[in-house]
């Protein structure tokens, strides 16, 4: 009994060792890492979606009490949180391409040779270190229906005859902010696509060549498929960014006029901000962090079919 | 990567813990520094900032401030009591009536120190006293404050009543009956929650060298300021009137006052609302007309705050522009004998400048009420309030200051004290006012943009009234 008994026995010493030797360092390792982001993102947010379904005003908070889902279903009666929704859609779309379309030409122009090609790489970050308050103020300036410099080399030109209130226009207000927001945001996307045009290989451009394609073959054929996964993930980081950016909004225009400018951030802002409200602007924002979460998880899943695709 | 045996993933798991627990200040105690050396005395005072107006035209008798302010930790000495004392300021120089006057109040009374903390603007001294109430932290103990926002705070209790403290103090039987009133706060039933040191008067600026030039009188009524409006408005070069659609400011500053002026109420005293009453759509239909009909605004009108209006004023594009007393020297700094000022012209019903009552609130958290009423009593000593009328332009709050030359000699203290009969205030005690107030700036501008009519625009407001 022994004897057979032992190999059985042995393989229970092994089960055991293995037990006893559990490779928790990493487990360890990582811990206070954990612990941060538990403490400040993964609490904050479940705090937020408590306070969501309150009617927490700063103000009143010790009458602060439960109120369901019924911040989630009044936005969709309340007219500025509709506009503010299709206009965050509007915001995300022209904002995001506007600075890839930007952008890509500028990176294939700094990945080139041509002399003070450093000062230009250099140059070009100045609109994304400029900080964004001090971007709002200067534009405002600059479009000014009384003292802008817009209106005053226009009216020069003999292109106007009388100033134009740029950011008291509805259309031309948004084609302000735009511009404002594609100049202060582009630099990022083209210094981020000239790395990743630099690490594709000159070896294939050569290929390229010698089977004869031309330039815009190499571009279509070279770049831009090996450039795919970076102007995606480029796009999604900068959709989530625009889609909950206010500075530019707020600064240069308070949303308006009226609600034109109104995103969904600007309104839940606005909200936060003067009227001290905290349970229905904590509604908006996390049905906007669940839209922006779902289109995320499509957007990477793209990503990784472009991979496959190359 | 070599696996670790129990026994050391153990000790791994206690030297990191000890490792986080350090990070997190759980230290071995360190010496106790030493205490500070006494302060020297300050240097002397150094020239009244250029901001300070060269150009009052009386001398002020009480005393001038002298240097702008250095909000900071007093150096308090064994048995000082510090009291938290916050304050917002326009500039440096009205700073320093505060930051000079409780230098005074600490030579008198060595036994408490006062602690300031300048914050920028009113609105963010509003938030920041709600957030730290919200978070039961970092409260003062008395602040400067406006009386709009006592009803607020009384429904908050984050502030004490006043009346018994005030009936045993001597300057109280001096106020003026219509500071009694507003140091209330709106309500009627609430106690004084407020010691007042300042009114604040709305009025109406005007260039009056255009007018003399065009031979043209101050407007009394809506109707004749629409017609000098007309007279006065020569575009591009100038505009007869500085329409202010930039923010909610035209409610408290332009068409509000010609609401209440044509006998809008807004809240009526038994609750209800009266903002889209034919009366009220009709004045809103006047005051768009401004803009779309008779264009004698500036093209910038939508957009424009009141730092834009001053630079309109003051550099000559704006025939007429609404603010109030205390902003004259600023004015008058610039464009001296070109600017006057005329009471807010009459509406259908009569005349109507909101006026605001600003001085020392004391709060419910505070351990130290004793000490915080004896700064704010001094802070709402004649010599004080005096202070705070010259130098802030601040109206009248005492009756033993009402025959001050100065409300004879000056032509802007005279335009607000022109206004007497028409002080009044907007139902800011209203608990849906604040929410009203906050839309009105966008409506108005949908509203000039004809996204909405005059009709839509009132009732949209009045329903944010009755219904939150």
């Amino acid at each position: 009994m022994s004897t057979s008994a032992r190999p059985a026995v042995a393989g229970i010493e092994v089960v055991r060792a293995r037990r006893a030797r559990i490779d928790l360092l990493p487990y360890i390792l990582i811990a206070p890492a954990v612990v941060l982001v538990l403490i400040v993102t993964v609490y904050p947010a479940l705090y937020a979606v408590q306070i969501s379904t309150t009617n927490a005003n700063m103000i009143r908070m010790a009458t602060m009490r439960f109120v369901g889902a019924a911040n989630y279903v009044n936005a969709f009666d309340d007219e500025i949180f509709v506009i503010a929704l299709g206009q965050t859609v509007r915001w995300v779309i022209v904002n995001a391409s506007g600075q890839m379309a930007l952008a890509l030409p500028v990176a294939l122009l700094l990945n080139s040779a041509f002399r003070g090609r450093a000062a230009v790489r250099a140059g070009i970050l100045v609109p994304w270190v400029v900080p964004g308050a001090v971007v709002a103020i200067i534009w405002r300036y600059m479009v000014d229906a009384n003292y802008g410099v817009v209106n005053d080399i226009l009216l020069r030109l003999g292109a106007i005859v009388e100033p134009i209130a740029w950011i008291g226009e509805p259309l031309p207000s948004f084609v302000v902010l735009s511009t404002a927001t594609i100049w202060a945001g582009f630099p990022f996307f083209a210094i981020t696509l000239l790395a990743a045009l630099q690490a594709i290989p000159e070896d294939l451009y050569e290929a390229a060549r010698i089977d004869g394609a031309g330039a815009w073959q190499r571009f279509r054929t070279v770049t831009l498929p090996l450039l795919l996964p970076t102007i995606l993930l480029l796009l999604l980081l900068r959709m989530i960014w625009l889609s909950h950016s206010i500075d530019l909004i707020f600064l240069m225009t308070n949303g308006g006029p009226g609600y034109n400018n109104y995103t969904i951030a600007v309104y839940s802002f606005i909200l936060t901000w003067s009227q001290l409200e905290l349970g229905y602007p904590s509604a908006m924002v996390i049905m906007l962090s669940a839209v922006l979460l779902v289109a995320s998880a499509f957007y990477i899943r793209s990503i990784e079919q472009s991979r496959e695709w190359m | 990567m070599q696996q670790l045996s129990r026994r050391r993933l153990v000790a791994l798991g206690a030297l990191g813990l000890a490792a986080i627990l350090a990070a997190c200040g759980g230290g071995l105690p360190t010496p106790t520094p030493k205490p500070p050396e006494p302060s020297k005395p300050a240097a002397p005072a150094p020239a009244p900032p250029t901001a300070a107006p060269a150009a009052a035209p009386t001398k002020p008798t009480a005393a001038v401030p002298t240097e702008a302010p250095k909000p900071a930790a007093p150096v308090t000495k064994p048995g000082q009591t510090v009291v938290e004392f916050w304050f917002w300021a326009d500039d440096p120089y009205q700073a320093s009536l505060h930051t000079d006057s409780l230098k005074k109040f600490q030579e008198k009374t060595p036994s408490i120190a006062v602690r300031t903390d300048l914050i920028v603007t009113v609105a963010d001294q509003r938030k920041k006293l709600l957030t730290a109430f919200a978070a039961n932290a970092g409260m003062p103990d008395v602040t400067h404050g406006t009386g709009g926002w006592l009803p607020e705070y009384y429904d908050a209790k984050m502030i004490v009543p006043l009346e018994s403290r005030l009936k045993g103090w001597k300057t109280f039987e001096d106020w003026l009956p219509a500071i009694q009133r507003l140091s209330k706060g709106g309500r009627p039933q609430d106690q004084i929650g407020i010691v007042t040191n300042q009114i604040l008067v709305p009025y109406l600026y005007y260039r009056a060298d255009w007018f003399e030039e065009a031979k043209l009188k101050p407007p009394d009524t809506l109707d004749q300021m629409l017609e000098v409006a007309r007279a006065l408005n020569k575009p591009p070069d100038r505009y007869g009137f500085g329409f202010r659609g930039g923010d909610g400011g035209s409610l408290g500053q332009q068409i509000g006052l010609y609401l209440k002026g044509d006998g809008v109420e807004f809240v009526k005293p038994d609750n209800s609302v009266d903002l889209d009453s034919p009366e009220a759509i009709d004045r809103v239909q006047w005051y768009v007309d401004l803009v779309n009909k008779h264009k004698v605004t500036q093209p910038s009108a939508l957009t424009d705050r009141f730092p834009e209006l001053f630079a309109g004023l003051q550099g000559g594009k704006l025939a007429l522009l609404h603010h109030g007393l205390w902003s004259w020297k600023t004015q008058e700094a610039v464009l001296k004998e070109k600017v006057s000022a005329t009471p807010i012209p009459s509406g259908k019903k009569g005349r109507f400048a909101s006026t605001g009552v600003e001085g020392s609130i004391l709060y419910a958290t505070s351990k130290k009420q004793d000490e915080g009423w004896q700064v704010a009593a001094f802070l709402g000593e004649p010599e004080q309030a005096k202070l705070f009328m010259y130098e802030r332009g601040s109206g009248p709050i005492m009756k033993s200051l009402l025959d001050d030359k100065i409300f004879k000699e000056n032509r802007f203290y005279k335009a607000a004290l022109d206004s007497q009969p028409g002080w009044g205030e907007f139902p800011s005690w209203h608990p849906n006012w604040p929410k009203m107030a906050d839309r009105w700036g966008p409506e108005l501008q949908r509203l000039v943009k004809n996204e909405v009519n005059a009709e839509r625009f009132c009732k949209n407001l009045a329903d944010v009234l009755r219904k939150g």
